[in-house]
């Protein structure tokens, strides 16, 4: 586990920002990397990726203004959700804070520009580079053409200010979640090496209200984002899950989809619908889980060490076919695949039967 | 004066002697003393505004003290031609003509001739005549006696003069615009138009032509917007009013009969409004009418062919093709050899009937008699397109198209018919389906089982087979559909049906929840057998009528829920008698008619199966089929008037509306009211349907189930077919589950999905309930239900998958699994896995395998995938 964990940083270290390698290599990266992070596993206090040793995770949840009624239910509903997963999921109960615009329980201040100043204020002296920090703000925004703006009691926030006060958060792994309406006018101005940045809307013209956040929020309910099963649920899977999600809902009801979130994990792009290896966006994401739906990491022996081993060298080698899977005869690619396929399959096997003896 | 100068200054450089006199009486005109022009601008002014009698009485007055008074005496022709005195104009024109030459004069003696039916004095009249509109009236004289040659050579003349000579005034612009359109140089036309409107914005003559152009070229807005402009300046325009009626018959409003009436009330005797109002008493089978208002046209032109063409038309909805193919078409044809567009009338009428094989028929003829009906052309087409007949109606809409390219017909016709390549075609033993390749994998399955279970069902109980394969195609965009239909965008319907083909929304067409899609095709086939049975002389309100009854019996909870615009229009309407069922389809008064008419259509055949048994709708086939009209199958079956069969439908219409709806108070709907005013209005007036549901709603929200229950179940009792959202099943439902009560829930939701709701949810909910009671076979039953309503629900097939297999019914969930991954599911490794398990289930291998490599190559460290892996390669050699 160690290995994976220092060859999934160094493959992140290392990967490309522009256009100066080649392609081919940028994806096989990606992809390699993907594998690599998610056979790791995660413990659900150490839920960013590649973190050191008594590394934490921060989350803070925002929940702006209700504006009508009728919204106002469904976005205090979304953020509880999403309070009581981040809560169950094992962020202790002291770095964990949910500012609302109305009190119920779990919250712990009025979502006013005071309290979050002051909040982010202590956070930045507390948190430390190799901790976590996760921000979800949910509500209304708005943008004037000039700056984002963040709707909450009070004075509202701007992405500027936003910016100011993340900007003394030192985690070197961040998540930046902005559901609100508007929200793409706060992409740019947040991104930053080591944070994906996921907004619930392409632009600030998106001004309809965003129903991204309840997607968002069932994707860290379901087992079903978790679409390479392998117990984790990643900030990339989350954002498909619920963009996809959200694609639909539109399409159900014919209406016209007035939001189309956005993803940035690079720090220097402009953020994509589809993060894949050939726009270069998700490989942190991808990498960063939020939610682990499985059993901790198991015991480990100098035999189960060696058959780990054998299984990442598999994982690797099904990666590899894939990607050349296009150019390749479609006979010979699943005769290949099936061989690998199954010689995972036997090594998991002798893993479990294993793991279950030393149980 | 400028105006006058050019006029001068043209007709000089024609070079023509006999224009010499005009000269002279234009110069008289110039150099009448000021108060006498004055007054006549006046007159002009009055003439303008549309004040017509007015004008014509002071004109009277002028001509008394002058009567060589040119300009008095011109006004006073346009006046009388303006309000239908052709006898006089062309009289007094005559007489006017004997003691001088003057060109203006001429022409409106010959237009009054001309509308007089008298041809050929109005020739005369014309002999000599220099003007652009002593041309264009030739044009018309022509036109009418079939002389196309003669017709074109007078309009040719007309564009000549415009393009060789010098500039025209607005007025002859409009007429040179006029002779291009009819060389169908349009473009040209409206451009000229465009010119002429701009020289002289204050002329409504020129607006209402031109809006007719844009007419004509399926601009309907902007034409509207220039008959508006010219009503503005004239409200009585005759010509505005008309394209006013014309754009209105285009979008078969209501009004049309309203605003013919109020032209005849000016022009009584302007054929054209009497010919239109005449068309739509046709339109709605008052034949009687009808041939009161082609007769007065007549008397005033005997020899009006559009007349005569809606005489051969009346002869045919009346079943008398002799009269149309032996009286008719023939004395048409010798007045005009080609006149085709009475072959067009017939086919258009026919296709109002449905007679869509006749339909084809007289177009072909119409395009044989006269090629250059371009709209007959396109008509003929989209007929064989509704037949069926693809490759013959691609090739005339292709030629059609090249007639012309403005057809908005055409245009959309021939778009959908190249949108097809986007489409998968299969066969079935009776159908030839067509599915849009992007939903075609999801809703193959479950149409093609509705599609052969439901004609089986109805061929055997009315007793008829189609004779050919059925055309059957899902559109999943409604405007397709809409111009598979008609052509046009914009239609309301669902679906539609053309004998042997059928066309309708495809679920994804619509908000999810708002349509039954397997009822809607259950409707359409019953069209198929109806049509079938009477060669599509079923009447519209009887073959709807029967299509709401199958639906409603084709499955429990299928057919639509009497909603509330249906109780609103009950309210309104009451019940539209039988004798004007027909009508209520055709031009409704308002939009909640359409719909009533379909649910009270529906509900006389419910009643005619109750009261009189089913074998008697059969009867009533066999009538119509005959060809008897309503009041004739009516007596043969029932041996009733269609009044006395009225009388008898209202007891059963009020009893099966709950009294007509009695305890729904609309004043009520809204939840605008305090706990406290409801709960007053229920203790006052228990039996307020809405005020009982509120009282249920407020109650439940505060979690006093046990009180909520009591309320949402006498709101229940009050208006058992309410099933939106807020219902009273889902209510009690919700009070019965929070106390724990889930077999009084799950029947609750039972009730609901009989009265038939509609949201996909309520039914996820009652499958989950049903399931954990322990009922699996009714919980799959109820997702099956669903996904006539939302079938592309990736949770639903998900569910119908994995309860199939629990069920021991691989099968079913292969399709389900199979289904879902073509829904993109978020979860494919999951799907690819049970679809796996499925094909294991029935032993299939080697497919099995295939699905779980899939899983796995998604994720291969799937656990599950991996041990069905290792098991379907029976490899579990130790590593």
């Amino acid at each position: 586990m160690g290995l994976a964990k220092a060859m999934a940083h160094d493959l992140m270290e290392n990967f490309p920002r522009g256009g100066t390698r080649n392609r081919n290599r940028k994806r096989l990266r990606w992809w390699s990397v993907c594998w690599l992070v998610l056979v790791a596993g995660f413990h659900p206090e150490t839920s960013i990726a590649a973190p050191q040793a008594g590394s934490f995770t921060y989350a803070v949840v925002v929940t702006g203004l209700d504006g009508d009624p009728e919204y106002g239910k469904l976005i205090q509903a979304w953020s509880k959700d999403l309070y009581s997963l981040l809560k169950r999921d094992g962020i202790a109960q002291d770095r964990l804070f949910w500012l609302a615009a109305n009190r119920q329980e779990g919250v712990y201040a009025e979502s006013r520009r005071e309290q979050i100043t002051q909040l982010l204020g202590n956070l930045a002296t507390r948190i430390r580079p190799q901790d976590g920090f996760q921000l979800f703000l949910i509500g209304h925004g708005s943008y004037d053409g000039y700056d984002y703006r963040f709707h909450i009691p009070g004075s509202d926030l701007t992405a500027s200010q936003w910016n100011e006060m993340l900007g003394r958060i030192r985690a070197e792994r961040q998540i930046i979640v902005n559901m609100t309406s508007s929200s793409g006018a706060s992409l740019t101005p947040w991104r930053q090496k080591g944070r994906v940045v996921i907004t619930s809307t392409t632009s600030g013209r998106e001004r309809n209200f965003s129903v991204f956040p309840r997607y968002f929020t069932e994707a860290l309910q379901n087992p079903a984002s978790d679409a390479d099963k392998n117990q984790a649920i990643s900030v990339l899977e989350a954002f498909q899950y619920a963009s996809r999600e959200v694609t639909r809902y539109y399409e159900s009801l014919k209406r016209l989809a007035t939001e189309h979130a956005l993803l940035e994990d690079v720090g220097e792009g402009e953020g994509v619908r589809e993060p894949n290896p050939n726009n270069g966006q998700g490989l942190l994401a991808s990498a960063t889980i939020l939610r682990h739906l499985g059993d901790s990491a198991a015991v480990e022996t100098p035999d189960t060490r060696e058959l780990r081993a054998k299984r990442r060298q598999l994982e690797e080698a099904i990666e590899q076919l894939k990607y050349r899977k296009a150019s390749m005869n479609t006979a010979v690619y699943q005769q290949q695949l099936e061989k690998l396929l199954l010689d995972l399959a036997r090594i998991q096997q002798r893993l479990d039967e294993m793991e279950e003896t030393q149980n | 004066m400028t105006r006058l100068w050019r006029q001068f200054r043209r007709k000089h450089h024609t070079g023509n002697a006999s224009l010499f006199p005009m000269i002279f009486l234009f110069a008289l005109c110039l150099s009448l003393p000021g108060p006498a022009r004055a007054a006549l601008e006046e007159e002009k002014a009055i003439l303008a505004s549309g004040e017509y009698e007015d004008v014509i009485k002071r004109l009277e007055a002028v001509l008394a003290k002058s009567p060589e008074n040119g300009e008095a005496i011109r006004m006073m022709l346009q006046a009388r031609l303006d309000v239908g005195d052709y006898s006089r104009v062309l009289q007094q024109g005559e007489e006017l003509l004997q003691r001088r030459r003057d060109s203006t004069i001429a022409e409106s003696a010959a237009e009054a001739a001309m509308r007089l039916g008298q041809y050929d004095r109005a020739v005369g009249l014309l002999e000599g005549v220099p003007t652009v509109r002593a041309d264009w009236l030739r044009g018309l004289l022509a036109q009418q006696k079939g002389q196309k040659q003669t017709a074109k050579a007078a309009r040719e003349r007309i564009v000549a003069r415009w393009t060789q000579g010098p500039p025209l005034p607005p007025a002859e612009r409009g007429l040179v615009a006029d002779a291009l359109a009819e060389l169908g140089k349009f473009e040209e036309a409206n451009q000229l138009y465009r010119e002429a409107v701009e020289a002289n914005p204050k002329d409504p003559s020129l607006k209402a032509k031109w809006g007719r152009l844009l007419l004509r070229k399926y601009n309907l807005a902007e034409s509207e917007g220039l008959f508006r402009e010219a009503l503005e300046l004239n409200t009585r325009h005759t010509g505005a009013l008309l394209g006013m009626a014309e754009l209105a018959a285009s979008r078969w409003e209501s009004q049309v009969p309203g605003t013919l009436e109020r032209i005849l009330q000016i022009n009584p005797n302007l054929a054209e409004a009497r010919v239109m109002l005449a068309r739509v008493l046709l339109e709605h089978d008052d034949y009687s009418d009808a041939a009161t208002e082609l007769d007065q046209a007549l008397q005033v032109n005997p020899l009006l062919l559009e007349a005569w063409s809606l005489r051969a038309a009346a002869e045919y909805l009346q079943a008398s093709p002799s009269a149309v193919e032996q009286e008719w078409i023939p004395r048409i044809l010798r007045e005009n050899p080609s006149y085709g567009k009475v072959f067009a009338d017939l086919g258009d009428f026919a296709v109002l009937k449905r007679q869509y094989g006749a339909a084809v028929e007289f177009y072909r003829r119409a395009v044989q008699t006269d090629p250059d009906l371009s709209q007959a052309e396109s008509s003929l087409g989209i007929n064989l397109f509704r037949l069926g007949k693809e490759e013959e109606a691609l090739a005339i809409l292709e030629k059609a198209y090249h007639q012309d390219p403005y057809n908005v017909w055409t245009v959309n016709t021939l778009r959908l018919m190249d949108s097809f390549r986007n489409y998968d075609s299969f066969g079935t033993s009776r159908f030839r389906v067509k599915l849009h390749q992007k939903e075609s994998t999801v809703l193959r399955p479950y149409v093609e089982e509705l599609l052969e279970k439901s004609i089986q069902d109805l061929s055997r109980r009315y007793r008829f087979v189609p004779e050919q394969k059925v055309v059957f195609e899902m559109y999943p965009d409604h405007e397709d559909f809409a111009v598979r239909t008609l052509g046009m965008p914009g239609l309301g319907a669902l679906g539609a049906t053309f004998g042997a083909v059928v066309a309708m929304d495809s679920p994804s067409a619509r908000p999810r929840g708002e349509f039954h899609w397997g009822s809607t095709l259950w409707h359409e086939l019953a069209h198929v057998i109806s049509l079938g049975i009477t060669d599509n002389r079923v009447p519209r309100w009887f073959t709807e009528g029967l299509s709401v009854y199958e639906e409603n019996h084709a499955r429990p909870g299928w057919g639509d829920p009497m909603n509330g615009g249906i109780v609103q229009a009950l309210k309104r309407f009451r019940l539209i008698p039988l004798a004007e069922l027909n009508s209520a389809f055709i031009r409704p008064r308002s939009p909640l008619m359409v719909p009533f008419a379909y649910f009270e259509s529906g509900l006389i055949c419910e009643f005619i199966a109750e009261k009189y048994g089913f074998p008697k709708i059969l009867s009533l086939l066999n009538s119509y089929q005959k060809n008897q009209d309503d009041v004739a199958a009516f007596r043969e079956v029932f041996g009733l008037s269609l009044e006395e069969f009225d009388k008898q439908f209202r007891d059963y219409a009020r009893q099966q509306t709950f009294g007509f709806a009695k305890a729904v108070d609309f004043q009520w709907a809204g939840q605008d009211r305090t706990m406290e005013e409801i709960r007053q209005e229920v203790a006052k007036h228990p039996d307020n349907f809405f005020a009982q549901l509120h009282l249920a709603q407020a109650l439940s929200a505060r979690s006093q189930f046990e009180e909520a229950i009591a309320h949402a179940q006498a709101a229940k009792e009050l208006f058992p077919p309410f099933v939106d959202e807020g219902n009273p099943y889902t209510l009690l439902a919700d009070g019965y589950e929070a106390l724990g009560r889930k077999e009084k829930a799950i029947s609750e939701l039972r009730e609901w999905k009989e009265q038939k709701g509609r949201d996909p949810e309520t039914f996820k909910r009652l499958a989950k309930l049903l399931k954990e009671a322990g009922h699996l076979d009714e919980a799959i039953q109820t997702l099956e239900q669903a996904l006539y309503i939302s079938v592309f629900d990736v949770e639903i097939h998900q569910w119908l998958g994995e309860w199939s297999l629990e069920n021991s019914d691989p099968q079913d969930a292969i399709r389900e699994f199979q289904v879902l991954l073509a829904l993109d599911p978020p979860d494919k490794a999951e799907a690819h896995y049970r679809l796996a398990t499925a094909y294991r289930a029935v032993s299939d291998g080697e497919k099995a395998r295939q699905q779980v490599l899939a899983a796995l190559e998604i994720a291969p460290g799937f656990r599950p995938a991996q041990k069905l892996l290792l098991e379907l390669s029976s490899d579990k050699k130790p590593y």
